[in-house]
């Protein structure tokens, strides 16, 4: 039973580092640029659902979802049209890595100014505590949920991708810029689509985490952290790796922290640096 | 839906590198060129330059007497220029339909998922497969019929049977017979001269970016063109 | 060789040390101590990011390890304390050299990242780890005793002779063999590789020298505080003040590091006495970051330096 439990804690925390992740490894794969403010777009999905819900408190949480959803992705239209954009110009491919550095700190910043450095929770009433039966197994149904979204998220994303015109248009421009340009894709229409995409699945990680536990302005290293390794691990720009990678951290977090409470993400990024080495050594890093 | 391409001396840089030196023709309604040349005599960067990938060019490009935007290849794409690239460069994370989807623009034409399979019923069999899939013959068609599915008036063909063997180059030449016979002008880049004259109106023979020959395609051989080819005089 | 002006330059810097330490205001000196620290730091940066190419962001790990090392050994043996200091950067830099060889299978962004992700482990091991206080942190008792009269001063002479010492041994370093060669590297890695140059042990001594650099730097910052914690010397905050100085300043420049302190810290000081917060410091800086990668992605320093020669050259010319 207890197995069984932790199987299934796993199983919603890693649904949810591969959303996490999946945004990072949607922009990466496609702008070819480790967006380092990936992990603030994550916290800033948290607090504007955190303010929704203080604002409207009956808002169901679909609407507080599309909300952080649209939120988000403005913010990353913004950031790619005003900055990225024009930094992916440069021949150094670090420049453009180095200005979402400083957009990170900015908007770390700017959240520390604008809500305090507290940490918040996302309140959701009775939903936190209630449990559903299946066959004699009681599971949370919050946990449920989260797992729930996040397929759902990962299935829309997948059909997006492969199944539209916009998915066609960004995997041809993934493949050959250039050649796509001549096919008259309009490039820096797909990048700022691609970026709001990616913002937008951030926020939706960004509330699926509120809602579990409590989040604070600096929790974006954290987040960062986490896409990054569930992109290195998953494989630049893929979906399913994304959640491969998420749940095996996933089931990490959950696993370490029964035998040890307090060690934060020191096994995950233990895990992820071991693995690491041992592509290192056998040579399977390009 | 056929229009004229002309050339007025045409000069381009690649970084400090002069490519093409003064170079003019011009491509009637309908006309298709033979655009030949050794490796590095700027046949490449004509075609690219046509497309807008080449954005430092001096000189004058008009299409049916407007003027071709500079290093804009959606202007280019919707202006009715479309290139089959040296290489094929094939989306290799899409379907075979899935680049012929791709390449379809805003422009009417007869060129469809059907007609590009009627042309290529290989295509058509393999549809849902991924380029790398295809043989090197195969990705040629997929090649010109991504190119096709824009519905041009003109089609650059870059180092068409590079790479192929000869029973698949006759192929495609067949099949580009046809797409002429539709009233596309093609401008066919070969190292194999006699075919691509055979397959042309007119010839035009580059040398170190300049124009060394133009004339008539009609029987114009490789033993010919020798002298405006290699730059060496071929009487002893 | 090193040319009789750098010499001159180096004894220079030792007696404006050692008058500093010795006539400076103690409040001032803490000041001075940090802005010596950040260019240190930021200058090992540079040398590793706009030298090598390398681009780290996980660099706060060894002003942390060298810090905690520091702590360490001063606390538990009878060596004197600046003798531990002149100590530390040989260990660490030693240390990264397995850490170094791990982590060059990775590759520009994942470089960057995954230094990153070795920080936090290290950050929370050392929160775990009750020998050196765990979350709570250590206090520096040199020997076992609480460290007696004004560390400040002998700190200030030690780092601001070092700065001078390091920016005079990086001039001669770039005109030796090695130093050409991390000049070509600078330009074109590819170029630099087939004319001979080994790039990766090149890579290898230079990942090593800024780790022990940084690690000495952190080790003399944290004598001024005399407490550390894990939170505090594993902070990605020591990261964003590299970055920010060298790429405000000037990448791949000995001067741009300089600038770039003067002008963080010349921010911040001004910012503070007009009443604005770290957060909204911390915003403009970023702002101004963003703003002189995207005109200027090299720095300041490299786009600002001809004009001021040309200004330089023309004004005397007109004396003349």
């Amino acid at each position: 039973m207890m197995m069984i439990e932790l199987l299934f804690q796993g199983l919603t925390l890693g649904g949810l580092y591969g959303m996490i992740g999946v945004g990072l490894a949607l922009s990466f794969g496609i702008l070819r640029v480790v967006n380092l403010a990936q992990g603030e777009l994550i916290t800033i999905g948290a607090f504007l659902a955190v303010g929704m819900i203080s604002l409207f408190p009956a808002l169901p949480l679909a609407l507080v979802l599309a909300g952080a959803f649209l939120g988000c992705a403005a913010l990353g239209v913004a950031m790619q049209a005003l900055a990225v954009e024009r930094a992916m110009a440069f021949r150094d491919p670090m420049v453009a890595m180095l200005v979402t550095f400083g957009l990170a700190v900015i908007l770390r910043n700017a959240l520390v100014e604008s809500v305090g450095a507290n940490l918040r929770g996302l309140d959701i009433g009775g939903l936190g505590q209630a449990r559903v039966t299946f066959g004699g197994l009681s599971l949370g149904l919050l946990p449920l949920l989260t797992l729930g979204i996040a397929l759902l998220s990962f299935g829309g994303l997948a059909l997006l991708i492969f199944r539209t015109r916009f998915g066609r248009q960004v995997r041809a421009l993934s493949d050959r810029p250039e050649i796509a340009e001549l096919m008259g894709i309009r490039i820096r229409r797909v990048h700022a689509q691609v970026a709001a995409l990616s913002a937008g699945l951030a926020a939706l990680a960004g509330v699926l985490l509120a809602m579990r536990a409590s989040v604070s302005p600096f929790s974006g290293v954290a987040h960062l952290l986490i896409a990054f390794e569930v992109v290195v691990l998953g494989g630049i720009g893929s979906i399913r790796g994304a959640l491969g990678a998420g749940l095996l951290l996933g089931m990490t977090q959950v696993v370490s922290a029964r035998f040890d409470g307090n060690a934060g993400l020191l096994y995950v990024h233990l895990v992820f640096f071991v693995i690491l080495v041992l592509r290192a050594i056998s040579g399977r890093l390009s | 839906m056929t229009i004229s391409l002309r050339i007025d001396s045409l000069s381009a840089w690649h970084d400090q590198f002069q490519a093409l030196r003064d170079v003019s023709l011009a491509l009637e309604p309908g006309q298709s060129l033979a655009l030949v040349g050794a490796n590095g005599a700027g046949k490449s960067t004509l075609l690219r330059l046509l497309c807008g990938l080449v954005p430092n060019w001096q000189g004058e490009i008009t299409l049916d007497g407007k003027p071709l935007a500079r290093g804009n290849p959606r202007a280019a794409s919707s202006a009715g220029l479309a290139l089959v690239p040296e290489g094929r460069l094939l989306f290799d994370s899409l379907t075979v339909e899935e680049n012929l989807l791709v390449g379809q623009s805003a422009r009417k034409g007869p060129w469809d998922l059907a007609t590009v399979y009627t042309l290529f019923p290989v295509l058509a069999e393999r549809r849902l497969q991924r380029p790398s899939t295809l043989s090197g013959g195969q990705q040629q068609m997929l090649a010109i019929g991504r190119a096709l599915s824009a519905n041009p008036d003109i089609l650059l063909c870059d180092e068409i049977s590079l790479g192929l063997s000869p029973l698949v180059v006759g192929e495609v030449y067949a099949a580009l017979a046809q797409v002429r016979a539709q009233g596309v002008s093609l401008v066919i880049v070969d190292q194999d001269v006699s075919r691509a004259c055979a397959a042309a109106d007119q010839v035009v023979c580059l040398l170190e970016g300049r124009v060394s020959h133009q004339s008539a395609a009609q029987g114009v051989t490789a033993a010919a063109l020798k002298a405006a080819y290699f730059g060496v005089a071929t009487e002893q | 060789m090193i040319r009789i002006s750098e010499l001159l330059v180096l004894a220079a810097g030792l007696m404006a040390a050692i008058l500093g330490a010795l006539f400076i205001d103690s409040g001032l000196l803490f000041l001075l101590c940090e802005v010596l620290v950040i260019f240190l730091l930021a200058q090992m940066w540079n040398l590793l990011a706009g030298f090598s190419g390398q681009m780290s962001l996980g660099h706060q790990a060894f002003v942390g390890l060298g810090a905690y090392t520091l702590f360490y050994i001063a606390n538990h043996t009878a060596i004197p304390l600046w003798l531990v200091l002149a100590l530390v950067p040989c260990l660490i830099g030693l240390l990264a050299i397995p850490l170094g060889l791990v982590m060059f299978h990775l590759k520009q962004a994942y470089f960057a990242v995954g230094m990153w992700v070795v920080a936090e482990i290290l950050m929370q091991l050392t929160a775990k780890a009750q020998w050196l206080g765990g979350t709570s942190g250590m206090t520096l008792r040199p020997g076992g005793t609480m460290l007696s009269g004004e560390p400040e001063r002998p700190a200030f002479a030690i780092a601001a002779f070092g700065a001078v010492a390091l920016v005079v041994a990086l001039r001669v370093f770039l005109r030796t063999r090695l130093g050409l060669a991390t000049l070509a590297l600078r330009e074109n890695e590819a170029a630099a590789a087939s004319a001979g140059v080994d790039v990766k042990r090149l890579h290898l001594i230079l990942f090593c020298l800024t780790a022990a650099g940084t690690s000495a730097a952190g080790g003399l910052y944290y004598i001024t505080s005399l407490y550390i914690t894990p939170q505090d010397a594993f902070q990605i905050n020591w990261m964003i003040t590299m970055m920010f100085v060298t790429v405000i300043g000037g990448l791949g420049t000995l001067t741009g590091p300089a600038l770039g302190t003067i002008i963080l810290i010349g921010a911040r000081e001004a910012m503070t006495a007009a009443g604005y917060s770290g957060g909204q410091y911390w915003i403009v800086m970023g702002a101004a970051a963003v703003i002189v990668l995207l005109l200027a992605p090299r720095g300041l320093w490299p786009a600002l330096a001809p004009r001021i020669r040309a200004a330089f050259t023309t004004s005397t010319k007109s004396k003349a």
